[in-house]
């Protein structure tokens, strides 16, 4: 018996879901997935607070801030600016401007690749002028693969405190972030939220 | 083994989701029994069993298990697992080098 192939490649060849050696081969699988209690992204509130804003819905966020995020580009000298809201194993894009390739088909990363979970873990902004020469970043297949070496991410909060994503720019190129840069970023980012949460009507 | 092997997933070692995967994270926000409950109703309703399944029938599933969910929180975690899904299928079809 495998874990990727599950209890039919075993000897419970008739283990469906919700027979009794399906649930016993799948409650020893999650045994030790237990509710997450230790990690920011897993936190009910915040998860409410996304759900309420609906802010993991491209269509509905793109709209709203597109605009912002292209003159939070346009400010800072970026070429790419976004909207990340984070989710428990993987960040939408859901808003964006000036991004291309596989990121703007997916319109997602997965939580581990994410610099914004970072900032939705810390509550901080976080500026990483070049991913190559950070020990944090420099494994980083964004870095490694498709070659982002800058990142500069501000918190999108809510007005009940909740860190649902980031504004951030990224960049092709190391650099280093102002204070009038990052003045800008978090305009944009005040100005996000308070657009999600107008339109949410909260 | 991961069957993307070669692909631009493989190249950024990210692996294709499995359900127990999903399940797992799903767990992690509302706790192992309602997963289980909810995964094996969207299972049930869309009669893909097994935790075999093609990147194509767990995108069925999820999207399945998305729409019927009540608790917001679930939702968010199974479209995370979407998310994810996306993400290594989009990679499967990009090459790239390290640089």
């Amino acid at each position: 018996m495998t874990t990727e192939q599950g209890p039919r490649a075993g000897t419970a060849e008739d283990a469906v879901e919700g027979s009794p050696e399906w649930y016993a081969w799948m409650a020893r699988q999650l045994a030790t997935a237990a509710p997450v209690t230790d990690d920011a992204l897993y936190d009910h509130d915040r998860l409410d607070a996304v759900a309420a804003l609906r802010a993991d819905e491209v269509e509905h966020v793109q709209p709203l801030v597109g605009d912002l995020l292209a003159r939070g580009a346009a400010e800072t000298g970026a070429p790419v600016a976004m909207l990340n809201v984070v989710l428990t194993g993987a960040q939408v894009i859901a808003g964006a401007h000036g991004l291309t390739g596989w990121m703007a088909e997916a319109r997602a990363t997965p939580a581990e690749w994410a610099l914004c979970a970072r900032v939705v873990r810390s509550g901080e902004e976080l500026v990483v002028p070049d991913l190559a020469a950070d020990a944090t970043t420099r494994e980083n297949p964004l870095s490694t693969v498709d070659g982002l070496r800058t990142y500069a991410g501000v918190p999108v909060r809510t007005r009940s405190g909740h860190v649902v994503g980031s504004v951030c720019v990224m960049g092709g190129e190391p650099r280093e972030f102002s204070g009038a840069d990052l003045d800008a970023l978090r305009a944009v980012a005040a100005e996000a939220a308070q657009r999600l949460e107008g339109a949410a009507g909260a | 083994m991961d069957r993307s092997t070669g692909t631009g997933a493989a190249l950024r070692g990210l692996a294709r989701p499995t359900v127990v995967d999903w399940l797992k994270e799903i767990a992690g926000v509302v706790g192992p029994s309602e997963a289980l409950l909810a995964w094996s109703r969207a299972t049930l309703a869309t009669g893909l069993h097994g935790t075999a399944l093609t990147p194509a029938q767990m995108r069925v599933v999820g999207e399945r298990l998305a729409a019927d969910a009540t608790d917001p929180r679930l939702r968010l975690a199974v479209r995370s697992c979407l998310l994810r899904l996306r993400v290594h299928g989009a990679l499967e079809t990009t090459k790239g080098a390290p640089r």
